[in-house]
């Protein structure tokens, strides 16, 4: 029967070591089966028998066809494998990870017993209703409280009546006296403003009322989602998922990591370029370096985590970070944003980001010999970068969760509104302008009015092609408009013409361009998980 | 060096073996869900089965020998009845001419009409050879083991390999050109 091919198969050997005993066939030569002088054997076989020759192309033809019998892993696939490899984080840490001695911790335990008893043995319990932290930390939450409900002319009575009326019963802290005595000056230098908007900027973020939970919690939940979502984007599987769910194309993923993988390489070099032997640089930081190291960290992150672009990823954030405390205003937004994402993501230079973060907030709210007093800070000038304005708004919005005060931070956010409107009013709504506004204080944008709208629709007047090559309005632009949003999909369309353009010259450019490729899987969070759902 | 220290190894080796796995799997059983399910196992069985790999053997050896076994004993669970068969046997014979169904084997209407006739008689072809020359032709030539790992992994002699991957090339070719005469003779039928 011609259908059972068996019955004309030679018998199986199993014979050990009889490798020799079967005579070869073309697929073994094919294969590259047996020792070099075997293959050579077959070959000088072949060429001087053209039936055997004839056999070896049959049977390439046939195992070149079985070759294609492939299949696409579906989006779950990718789902499947993370966890795997967090089970295998959790294995790793409960089975090979080096553990401390077993000595340790009883002497650990003992030391912490001896220091308890040291420290009760000269504690006086009242003395803890004597103390001044106790009493600072007492004022500043009731001084807080008082903020979130007076209006702007009950502080400046407040602050009158503090003045005058030296500490009766409500004790105010140094840092609270001082925090009063800003407020005035602000307030101050803000009358002197020719528009009102920095003024009711500054009025709405002193009378906000908003649930003290909530204000923590939500910056807490979008670093948590940073952080789950880059996991997400490790897998090549939900990269393209989330491309073709929007109508991008498969390749578009290609180009974004062909992109970081130059990224990576160049940000390697740049790095290693610029620092010395102690890791740090005394050197003046040049603008162009600070942002393709920032942007690089940016770009790399939302290109997916790729364990070999890890060290770029590392060295670019330590570079960062050492350079931090020499950075101020626009620049130390430039450093922050990168160091932000990083420190979502990994946790590396948390308390870096803290520590600077309290400080980006305190050059526009603290009163300085220049600031407020003689000009307005550096970010809140008509000479900032709107771009850098709306970076620092996403920015302040985070830092909640690194535990800056949501109060302070959302004030900023509102005076970097305020600044973006008053740009606004003197007719400079430019695309960057609006695409600061809706990406970094989106938020905050009054919906009742329909400002929120009216900014989006004006935005989408301008191509991101025609807005090439700056990629970082484009970039402000696509990752301010979530899905769902009215105008998500028209500006999904336009996003897709972005795929063909050439790659930008510098490193800022090209991370910027990748971020923008990259927005169907990186830049609206949250998104990834629902897709997952 | 997941062992040493590393936990980041870990994520390597299945970034490096995921899609070849798949593959593995997906060919030995035509059913991607089941192939994926059979992938996460593997991976999960190999960090479980780190404590107990030995740096001297190779890396892909283990990875293929535990591959493989876990295929054996799934296939074992998978058989749909008990039957004796020669290891002589190249394909199943006719009245058993489907190997074995599962629930998400059947093709969906998009994989058939992206599955050309060709493929289809390919596949049916690889499905009606025997498990044990399957899984030979697989390793050999998927894979692209080499004939002496092929038989460290599967614990046969050499010249079992060989015969058996022989054997089933030769079946191959022979179900192969069946079914193209077929075709030919339907195509000629409907022309006439």
């Amino acid at each position: 029967m011609s259908d059972q091919p068996d019955a004309n198969q030679q018998p199986e050997s199993n014979v050990s070591g009889e490798t020799n005993a079967v005579a070869w066939e073309p697929i073994d030569l094919l294969l590259n089966q047996g020792t070099p002088e075997e293959v050579t054997a077959m070959r000088n076989e072949i060429s001087g028998n053209p039936s055997k020759a004839l056999e070896l192309a049959d049977t390439i033809a046939l195992i070149e066809q079985f070759r294609d019998l492939t299949v696409e892993a579906s989006p779950e696939f990718a789902g499947k494998l993370q966890d795997v490899a967090l089970h295998s984080d959790r294995f790793y840490r409960s089975h090979f990870q080096p553990q401390p001695p077993a000595w340790l911790m009883p002497m650990v335990m003992g030391l912490a017993a001896a220091a308890t008893f040291m420290l009760l043995w000269g504690f006086d319990a009242a003395q803890m209703w004597r103390s001044e932290a106790n009493l600072t930390s007492v004022a500043n939450s009731e001084i807080r409280t008082k903020l979130n409900t007076i209006s702007i002319d009950d502080a400046r009575r407040n602050v009158v009546a503090s003045e005058t009326t030296v500490v009766d019963e409500d004790p105010m802290s140094p840092e609270q006296a001082s925090w009063e005595r800003a407020v005035t000056e602000i307030l101050a230098r803000l009358d002197q403003e020719t528009t009102d908007n920095l003024r009711n900027a500054f009025r709405d973020g002193m009378t906000q009322k908003g649930d003290p939970l909530k204000q923590w919690l939500d910056p807490s939940n979008a670093l948590v989602l940073l952080r789950l979502e880059h996991e997400l984007r490790a897998s090549a599987e939900v990269r393209i998922h989330a491309l073709r769910s929007r109508g991008a194309l498969a390749e578009v993923d290609n180009r974004v990591q062909e992109l970081a993988d130059g990224i990576a390489d160049e940000m390697l070099r740049v790095v290693a370029g610029r620092t010395d032997a102690t890791g740090s640089s005394r050197q003046p930081i040049s603008n162009n370096d600070l942002s393709d190291i920032s942007w690089g960290v940016r770009g790399l992150i939302a290109s997916g985590s790729a364990t070999y672009r890890t060290t770029a990823l590392r060295n670019g954030g330590k570079w960062l970070a050492n350079r931090l405390p020499q950075l101020t205003g626009e620049r130390l937004v430039i450093a922050l944003s990168g160091l932000v994402e990083l420190a979502a993501i990994s946790g590396q230079h948390f308390e870096a980001v803290a520590e600077h973060g309290q400080r980006l907030v305190d050059e526009v709210l603290l009163p300085s010999d220049e600031n407020w007093r003689r000009r307005l800070p550096d970010l809140l000038s008509g000479y900032a970068d709107a771009g850098n304005i709306g970076e620092a708004g996403r920015i302040l919005a985070r830092l909640p969760a690194f535990g800056i005060d949501p109060h302070r931070c959302k004030l900023v956010r509102q005076l970097l509104l305020g600044q973006l409107r008053d740009r606004r009013s003197s007719a400079q709504d430019r695309p960057e302008v609006l695409a600061a506004m809706l990406y970094g204080c989106g938020d905050l944008l009054d919906e009742t009015t329909g400002e929120l709208d009216r900014i989006g629709w004006q935005l989408l007047r301008w191509k991101p092609t025609r807005l090439a090559p700056d990629f970082a309005t484009v970039q402000q632009m696509a990752w301010s408009r979530a899905p769902g949003s009215r105008g998500y999909t028209r500006l999904q369309r336009e996003l897709r013409q972005l795929a063909i353009l050439p790659m930008p010259h510098s490193l800022a450019s090209r991370s910027a361009f990748l971020m923008c490729l990259a927005t169907n899987f990186a830049g609206h969070a949250g998104s990834l998980l629902l897709d997952d759902e | 060096m997941y062992r040493d220290g590393e936990p980041q190894a870990f994520r390597q080796l299945v970034d490096l073996y995921r899609e070849r796995m798949l593959q593995f799997y997906y060919r030995l059983c035509w059913d991607r869900q089941r192939s994926e399910d059979l992938t996460q196992d593997l991976f999960l069985k190999l960090m479980l089965g780190s404590k107990r790999y030995r740096p001297e053997g190779r890396m892909t050896t283990f990875i293929y020998r535990v591959a493989t076994n876990l295929w054996i004993d799934h296939y074992r669970q998978q058989r749909p009845r008990p039957r004796f068969h020669s290891f002589d046997q190249v394909v199943h014979p006719n009245d058993d001419s489907a190997p074995r169904q599962y629930a998400g084997d059947t093709p969906t209407p998009d994989e058939q009409l992206s599955d050309g006739e060709e493929r289809t008689a390919m596949r049916q072809a690889l499905e009606r050879l025997t498990e044990p020359h399957r899984l030979v032709f697989e390793l050999a030539v998927y894979q692209e083991r080499p004939y002496g790992e092929i038989s460290d992994l599967l614990d046969i002699p050499v010249g079992t390999v060989k015969s058996r991957m022989h054997n089933a090339v030769h079946a191959l070719k022979e179900m192969l050109g069946s079914t193209e005469q077929e075709q030919q003779n339907k195509r000629a039928g409907g022309a006439g």
